[in-house]
């Protein structure tokens, strides 16, 4: 309760400006706070460059001006907020202004989470486009909206209830809203997009601690929570079959439904390509999905390697086991543009949150995501197992980070051994 | 922005003010200079004056200590004090303050043999240019204000390579730049006596392709191929890979080449430095020759004074410098710059910090192979016992992790604290004042 309460000011109801030696009563409730722990929530303010609140003796320059009392640096107060005050200086020029103090680095990216979120929806957008003016129709792109408004207003719902600090602009949970709707047949109805916006913001990430601590990705885990309506899920209908809203609620066999009976779809590779196919929402068109990826890489939003060893290890198995007696090219072909195999590798498995951080780390999760795939769409009971295995997968990142992380130190110790 | 698989960033320059403007001493010298005689708590050096000595320019003031190299006049006059005073790295060091009297008297003749502009190095025998270099109280100039005696006398014999540093990759800072472009036969002179003092036959000079017209100059005084300095360009990265310690290496400044060439040929000590003033909060960024322990204050008026307000004032490179907050601290040998920041040059910096995305581009630019978001998790939690297991210590705080951080999470803050909680109280004064600018 405490804690929240601290969360809550993030740090911006502090006074701001630096407590002369002779406010010493103002100043003193807020050393008292400050001796308190460290892992008070380091919010920061707005325009404010110092850094989180600390314990007082492990501020970077708890050393004050011993000899030069000229600007007061209190000893009480380790980390100046907004300004010091120059009181008496010689020189002419105007000498007088505030200066703020920080630790180095002085110069930091242009990005923001903002931006990376933003560049996420952007490269969602071709797929988006044309699953709504062309494969699904309009109703692609209700779905797509409810399920965006729905994940940011539970986000702000919550935030808001448990006065938190307001996340939902940041446009992560957009981003899952967007991504669980292409995961949906675009038949499906509002109640059920709803219920996986709310569990997966609500329950996987938000109830984790939000933003950067869920270990599901969210719109995955969504996605499997409306497994429990099965009816809903398998529904998909066929593309060009949609009448102004309405869509043919009749299912179509998706691709994935005959390779996973071990034969061929009747798609032609090329309609398999432009997405001329059923399936869910966001997933069909293999090109528009590439072309996404493409626009992520350049702006270096996500990194090829999660992509790369995931759909190797799913092309590697493909024609090392081909199914039903096809041939290894043609199974392969089919196995990598069929189901959701390219929207995961490009935009799920590459979730920040939910991958490890290591170089070889990512390998090792892309490798994994990808062996999971093929074991779950050859052996499982139902046709699609990318969702399942990047889950999987998830559960296993910060395990895979802490022994990358291990073996890295390792061999570091060993080669300064060697030296 | 930065690159794939090596660590390290590419931050957009900022050199474009400065860059080009040829290094010039100052129109206006100080009229008080503070000399620290000592790193503050370290053992302090005896001062060899007191108030109201008369002292000419190169005179000695404080002999060298274990650590700490000896301190000579910047300017002639009189001994105002000898006192702690601020220091632009924190806290307060013994200084003496000099009030001066305007002319520069320089010294009658150096404390060591000069030796004639036209003697080659060989000339000299590598222990007295050690000599040489410790008697003028000569210093790496890398940041750290280790004394280069000290260092050569470590490297004689077991240096098989020199390579002398002339990048600087952090943005606005041009000091070294115009050192060479302006002074390239002092540079390389410079290079040919660290050889000679390490008995090496050649030596690298690393420089910046970006670094251009230093590089012209230095090309001209040099054989295209098979001279004895080679010539070696980089693409601008921070930080530098080259410049990371190598067993077996000797590493040096070309501000410390062209020192010691000022020590051997011209009898001088170590009493200026060319400092680059830049941000767009000063009105005339320009490359200055400083007498060491001229006032902030008077840097920034030889500057053209504000010309918006500085949000940050840092003293050294906007990537390592720190944060300034009494414009009376004085420039030392190992200050770069001195970068006068405005909020729109800062603008990204003082976002607040929000939630770690766990991205892992900090992983990505580490050069040291860390994984600064977990570091910073257990600074932030409290788990002091899980940073030496990560090797905090092996950190070198070059701020690249925090530099690319879509969070803007203060790392580099975070990595400071733990390393000082785990050094404890006993190390927690040598970590004060290991850290310049």
């Amino acid at each position: 309760m405490k804690k929240k309460r601290k969360n809550r000011s993030g740090g911006q109801q502090r006074p701001q400006h630096a407590p002369q030696a002779k406010q010493n009563e103002t100043f003193q409730p807020q050393a008292a706070e400050q001796i308190s722990p460290v892992e008070k929530q380091p919010s920061g303010l707005a325009g404010q460059p110092a850094p989180a609140p600390l314990p007082r003796d492990e501020a970077p320059r708890a050393e004050a001006p011993q000899v030069n009392p000229a600007p007061v640096q209190p000893q009480t107060a380790p980390l100046l907020p907004k300004a010091e005050k120059q009181p008496k200086l010689s020189s002419s020029a105007g000498l007088g202004t505030p200066l703020t103090l920080a630790s180095a680095p002085h110069l930091t990216t242009r990005d923001t989470t903002r931006t990376l979120m933003l560049d996420v929806l952007i490269a969602l957008m071709p797929a988006l486009l044309f699953s709504g003016c062309y494969f699904f129709g309009p109703r692609a792109f209700l779905v797509s909206l409810v399920s965006a408004a729905g994940c940011v207003g539970f986000e702000a719902l919550f935030c808001l209830l448990t006065r938190r600090r307001q996340t939902a602009g940041d446009l992560s949970a957009a981003v899952t809203g967007v991504l669980l709707a292409f995961t949906l047949p675009a038949g499906v109805p509002y109640w059920a997009v709803l219920l996986g916006d709310f569990f997966a913001i609500v329950v996987v990430k938000q109830l984790f601690g939000g933003l950067g601590k869920n270990f599901l990705n969210p719109a995955l885990a969504g996605r499997a929570f409306l497994f429990s309506f099965p009816a809903v899920m398998t529904a998909f209908p066929a593309v060009r079959s949609w009448e102004g809203l309405s869509i043919d609620a009749q299912s179509a066999a998706t691709p994935m439904a005959a390779l996973h009976a071990g034969s061929l779809p009747s798609a032609s590779l090329l309609e398999m390509f432009t997405g001329v196919r059923s399936g869910a929402l966001g997933e069909v068109s293999a090109a528009l999905l590439l072309l996404g990826g493409l626009y992520l890489l350049v702006r270096r939003v996500i990194k090829l390697r999660i992509p790369l060893s995931f759909l190797g290890t799913v092309a590697v198995l493909s024609w090392c086991f081909p199914q039903g007696g096809n041939s290894s090219l043609d199974w392969t072909l089919y196995s990598l543009m069929g189901g959701g195999l390219l929207l995961a590798a490009l935009f799920m498995a590459t979730d920040f949150t939910t991958s490890p951080v290591t170089f070889w780390g990512q390998v090792v999760y892309g490798v994994g995501c990808g062996a999971l795939t093929v074991f779950l769409r050859t052996f499982g009971s139902y046709p699609e197992g990318v969702g399942f295995a990047v889950l999987m997968m998830n559960l296993l990142a910060w395990l895979i980070d802490r022994a990358s992380l291990a073996l890295r130190r390792a061999w570091r110790q060993r080669k300064e051994a060697r030296a | 922005m930065f690159s794939i698989f090596s660590g390290g960033i590419r931050p957009a320059q900022r050199k474009k003010a400065t860059g080009q403007l040829p290094f010039r001493p100052m129109e206006q010298p100080p009229a008080q200079v503070v000399l620290p005689l000592a790193g503050a708590g370290t053992a302090s050096a005896v001062p060899l004056v007191v108030p109201g000595d008369r002292v000419r320019a190169g005179q000695k003031l404080a002999d060298a200590v274990p650590g700490q190299a000896a301190v000579h006049a910047s300017v002639s006059g009189t001994v105002a004090a000898v006192e702690p005073r601020q220091q632009i790295r924190g806290g307060a060091a013994l200084s003496a303050v000099i009030d001066s009297d305007g002319t520069n008297t320089p010294v009658a003749s150096p404390a060591w043999r000069r030796v004639d502009k036209d003697a080659s190095p060989a000339s000299l025998r590598p222990g007295e240019l050690a000599d040489i270099a410790a008697q003028a109280g000569l210093t790496a100039m890398d940041g750290t204000g280790r004394p280069l005696s000290q260092l050569l006398r470590d490297a004689m014999g077991k240096a098989d390579a020199l390579l002398i540093d002339g990048t600087e990759s952090e943005p606005y800072v041009t000091s070294r730049r115009r050192l060479m472009a302006d002074r390239p036969e002092a540079v390389l002179g410079g290079v040919r006596l660290l050889m000679q003092a390490l008995s090496l036959p050649r030596a690298t000079l690393a420089l910046e392709g970006s670094q251009y017209d230093a590089v012209a100059a230095l090309r001209s005084y040099l054989p295209l191929r098979g001279g004895d300095i080679e010539l070696r360009l980089l693409r601008s990265r921070y930080p530098q890979p080259l410049t990371f310690h190598q067993e077996g290496r000797a590493l040096f400044t070309v501000c410390s080449a062209a020192a010691l060439w000022d020590a051997v040929y011209r009898g001088q000590a170590l009493t200026h430095r060319i400092i680059t003033v830049a941000g767009s909060a000063v009105a005339r960024p320009a490359n200055l020759l400083v007498p060491i322990g001229t006032p902030v204050s008077d840097l920034i008026r030889e500057a053209g004074g504000w010309k918006e307000e500085p949000v940050r004032l840092v003293a050294g490179g906007p990537m390592t410098g720190k944060a300034q907050f009494d414009l009376t601290a004085p420039v030392t040998g190992e200050t770069r710059a001195l970068l006068a920041l405005s909020a729109a040059d800062l603008y990204p910096s003082i976002r607040p910090e929000s939630p770690c995305l766990r991205c892992g581009r900090c992983v990505e630019v580490c050069p040291a192979g860390l994984a600064p978001l977990f570091l910073h998790l257990y600074v932030r939690s409290g788990q002091w016992e899980a940073l030496e297991r990560e090797q905090i210590s092996a950190c070198t705080e070059c701020g690249a992790c925090a530099y690319v951080c879509p969070a803007h999470l203060r790392l580099v803050h975070s990595i400071r604290v733990g390393k000082r909680r785990l050094s404890g109280a006993a190390g927690r004064r040598e970590a004060d004042h290991e850290e310049e600018a």
